[in-house]
């Protein structure tokens, strides 16, 4: 098993991820969406399991941040992660096609994952229209037949991340 | 204690939920037409279905209905999973004793036997999972509220239920050893409690026709055969008066 550093708390955090920036193009923050997601693409499920913190504009977060808007907490995901396979060499791989006679629904298949940050988009971005986002993970110790074949530090792994805004225009 | 290969053991259903069968379904998948389904209701209902039977069957006694551990009002482990003893014995509740072998994709060997642990609140608390939950709006009473069954269903999945496994970690905290722990019964029994009261006011039948006809795996049985409790034979008043 790769460690992870304790926190401050004696909980299990691995390495916060920090996304490129992203422009938010909305000039009428109170007219021009109702409603926000931060959207995941791609989150991968072979790790273990998680709480993800989500911080914007906050890039020095950790898990000993306090989860308030004033450093930047937006909400957090759960990931129920499948730590590593348990079954012999290619049981969990991946196929973009299911086997006719294979029964198992392949849990190590990404996810995407949303949260709903509405009212916390239209608070920070009265300060600024750019975004870094910034997942921490809070990890559950995996079971100890599941440890070494876990890599504790690089828990959080996913291909995009974007904001989306809706107006009620049609 | 029955063998363990006998399929009405306990080490044989917990087994399909996890290591070795894997047939649990968690996270949205998409069908042979690319439409994606939802079955982590209905495979679940079937799975404490066929584990509440067999404990009937067990104990010669079809009374018998499994307990629901409702995590909003009880903030820890239920007493009765707890404890170390009961009635002058090891507590059959409190934990499992794992027994198998295996080979990781790694192609390391791995020779099980061990009990169940659990690090309770180690990772989350209760009350953080509500805050959570009431932050992305899927608190309890805020599903209640919603009437399209995949928002009801991922809102559930991903916090609450995805939480209540963290906050009891070890085995809980994977999917692959889950129900090897008592403890995931009662608290999937809850999730199905909360889905059957969302179905009074929402409806039985209501979820995406094209999930309706799919077959859970392994329990020979369709979404459609595990829609409506009231079948079943059973149900989740919280009061009878008779």
């Amino acid at each position: 098993m790769k460690t992870a550093k304790p926190s401050k708390s004696n909980r299990i955090q691995g390495k916060c991820v920090t996304s490129d920036k992203l422009r938010l193009n909305i000039k009428n923050l109170e007219k021009d969406f109702y409603r926000a997601d931060l959207v995941f693409y791609d989150l991968q499920n072979a790790v273990p399991s998680y709480e993800g913190r989500v911080f914007l504009n906050n890039p020095s977060a950790d898990i000993n941040t306090a989860k308030d808007l004033q450093h930047g907490y937006v909400g957090s995901f759960f990931v129920f992660g499948h730590g590593s396979c348990l079954g012999d060499a290619g049981h969990c791989d991946v196929h973009a096609q299911r086997e006719k006679f294979d029964f198992v629904p392949n849990p190590l298949r990404p996810q995407t994952v949303s949260l709903v940050i509405t009212d916390q988009l239209k608070k920070l971005a009265k300060k600024s229209k750019d975004f870094t986002i910034t997942v921490c993970p809070n990890i559950t110790r995996p079971p100890i037949i599941n440890q070494e074949e876990v890599d504790m530090e690089n828990v959080v792994k996913y291909s995009k991340v974007s904001i989306h805004t809706y107006d009620k225009e049609t | 204690m029955m063998s363990r290969i006998d399929n009405r053991s306990y080490q044989f259903i917990a087994g399909d939920h996890g290591w070795i069968n894997e047939y649990c379904k968690h996270q949205p998948e998409q069908d042979d037409q690319g439409r994606v389904i939802h079955l982590f209701l209905g495979w679940h209902r079937a799975y404490m279905l066929k584990f509440e039977r067999l404990l009937q069957i067990a104990i010669n006694d079809d009374t018998l209905g499994l307990p629901w551990w409702n995590w909003r009002s009880t903030r820890n482990i239920p007493r009765a999973y707890e404890t170390e003893d009961a009635d002058g014995q090891a507590n059959p509740l409190l934990k499992y004793h794992m027994k198998f072998t295996g080979r990781t994709r790694s192609g390391r060997d791995v020779n099980v036997d061990k009990d169940t642990e659990r690090s309770v609140g180690a990772s989350i608390t209760i009350n953080e999972i509500q805050q959570i939950a009431e932050s992305n709006g899927v608190d309890i009473p805020d599903l209640y509220g919603m009437d399209h069954f995949t928002q009801f269903s991922e809102g559930l999945r991903s916090v609450w239920h995805n939480g209540i496994h963290g906050f009891v970690g070890g085995e809980m905290g994977d999917p692959n050893l889950a129900a090897y722990d008592p403890i995931f019964y009662p608290h999937h029994c809850n999730i199905d409690r909360i889905w059957a009261i969302w179905q009074t006011e929402n409806g039985v039948e209501n979820m995406p026709s094209h999930i309706k006809d799919v077959v859970l795996i392994p329990f020979g049985m369709t979404v459609r055969q595990v829609m409506d409790i009231s079948a079943l034979g059973y149900e989740y008043a919280s009061n009878v008066i008779s």
